[in-house]
């Protein structure tokens, strides 16, 4: 076997076999790692039954392929392989990009973010634009409803903590000694109510640290909404204590809530427990939330941490 | 003939010739393991030699061990214990941990004589070496020779931006 080539190679992997071996991994390395390693895989990997296969099982129908860039496949990434989360570490967008953004019409599956003007400082104050907006609304605070304490502050590099091994050149969250909260709104009317409606599973995940020699708490929340606004199901982190000029993450599946679910709020807050001024709380940043095929929930449970990340 | 290992005088024996003209004899019940084999000896009975052109000696040794091993574990016995699910998961490990070429090669071979269970663990093993590596892990691990120009390599990272983030 191999026919003197210097032994076997991937060629003489039967197709029929490299799609069980596929069957066995995360989508998300098969469309990715799996596609990079050779032709004949990545002619694999482009195989439309391994996506129908993939979609079928979760409510996704051939019409909602058809209407999609990519076929199966790009169904599959659109749904499965996207942050439902805009601006996941809190950046600002400009005036002019806003406008653009305004007058865009969302494709199939984009969910929907509300775009508003932007009230939450940054640490460097020439980095202020007067006519920002973002997707992040900050709730409470003395000034401005910049949130609650002194409110909540953008930081890039964060201050007296090292950066988010997650997403070490963006921007974290800063909190004060009360309460600092953000939250985002992201709508699903662009989604098939009849795949909303077998209430997939969703994985939400957050990094959140302390400031050096400064305890703190943080938590997060996650409220799935019906079509009225009623809320259907509320998942909290609870009160985390946050270690010092550490990173943690906290990462949940959210799955068997009732079905109905139209908009999700996500709900992001720190507060320091010692100071009583300036911005001694919690960081946060690097926040996610997006649908996991059903099939691959037992993947996102339990998952030990990434070597590279134990250093920090 | 010889019977030796196998309890049941009755047992009938098959005949199976390598691509390399190694002959190996085995009880029946072992060779029904493999579908394309019981289908073989359904069509032809056992009394001709099976040839199977495309398995190396060492390569069917290797896997009539494991079918050896999957019909005994068939078997029951008075006097002995019977195996556990525990043990035969633990042989099954033993016996996928091999060089990768090698495990190629009884990929070929488990697909050519369908013996499911056997592929099924061969794909596991394969599946577990390989889950959250990157293409060029996986390339290393399994000696696979990168044949991407840069320009076919950007186009599958656009193409399917959403798995690279």
């Amino acid at each position: 076997m191999g026919g003197g080539r210097g032994g076997v190679t991937c060629e003489s992997i039967p197709d029929v076999v490299l799609a069980k071996i596929f069957a066995l991994l995360p989508s998300s390395q098969i469309a990715s790692s799996c596609a990079l390693v050779c032709k004949a895989w990545r002619d694999c990997t482009y195989d439309a039954t391994l996506w129908s296969e993939l979609c079928e099982g979760s409510g996704l129908r051939g019409i909602d392929a058809m209407r999609c860039l990519g076929g199966w496949k790009g169904l599959f990434g659109s749904v499965y392989g996207i942050n439902l989360v805009a601006t996941p570490h809190f950046e600002r967008i400009h005036y002019l990009e806003a406008d653009r953004l305004k007058h865009q019409s969302l494709r199939p599956w984009e969910p929907k973010h509300r775009l508003i003007i932007d009230r939450i400082c940054s640490v460097d104050e020439s980095d202020e634009e007067p006519h920002s907006y973002g997707y992040w609304a900050t709730e409470g605070g003395s000034v401005f409803q910049r949130g609650g304490g002194d409110g909540v502050l953008r930081e890039l590099p964060p201050v007296d903590c090292c950066p988010c091994p997650a997403a070490a050149d963006k921007p974290v969250m800063a909190t004060s000694w009360d309460w600092g909260k953000v939250q985002q709104y992201i709508g699903l009317q662009t989604f098939s109510n009849k795949f909303l409606d077998l209430s997939p599973p969703m994985m939400f995940s957050i990094w959140y640290a302390g400031k050096t020699s400064a305890p703190s708490v943080f938590k997060a929340q996650v409220i799935l909404r019906d079509e009225l606004k009623n809320i259907i199901f509320c998942w909290e982190s609870g009160e985390l204590e946050t270690a010092d000029n550490t990173w943690k993450q906290v990462k949940h599946i959210i799955q068997k809530y009732p079905p109905g679910l139209r908009s999700v709020v996500v709900k992001a807050a720190g507060m320091s427990i010692k100071h009583s001024g300036g911005f001694h709380g919690a960081k946060f940043t690097a926040v996610k939330l997006q649908f996991v095929p059903l099939n691959e929930v037992p993947l996102h449970i339990d998952e030990p941490m990434p070597k590279k990340f134990s250093q920090f | 003939m010889h019977f030796q290992g196998s309890p049941n005088m009755a047992e009938k024996r098959v005949k199976l010739i390598s691509s390399d003209n190694d002959e190996f004899e085995v009880d029946e019940a072992v060779a029904f393991e493999s579908e394309t084999l019981r289908n073989m000896i359904q069509d032809t009975g056992t009394n001709v030699p099976i040839s199977i052109p495309n398995v190396s000696s060492d390569i069917l040794a290797k896997v009539l061990e494991y079918c050896s091993y999957h019909a005994e574990t068939m078997e029951t016995h008075d006097d002995k214990p019977p195996i556990t699910d525990a043990q035969i998961r633990e042989w099954d490990a033993d016996f996928v941990d091999v060089h990768p070429a090698t495990l190629y090669s009884l990929i070929l071979a488990a697909n050519y004589l369908n013996i499911k269970n056997l592929l099924d663990l061969i794909c596991q093993a394969v599946a577990n070496n390989i889950r959250g590596k990157t293409a060029v892990e996986i390339r290393k691990i399994l000696h696979i020779q990168d044949d991407f120009t840069y320009e076919e390599e950007m186009e599958i990272r656009r193409e399917t931006k959403w798995a690279f983030d």
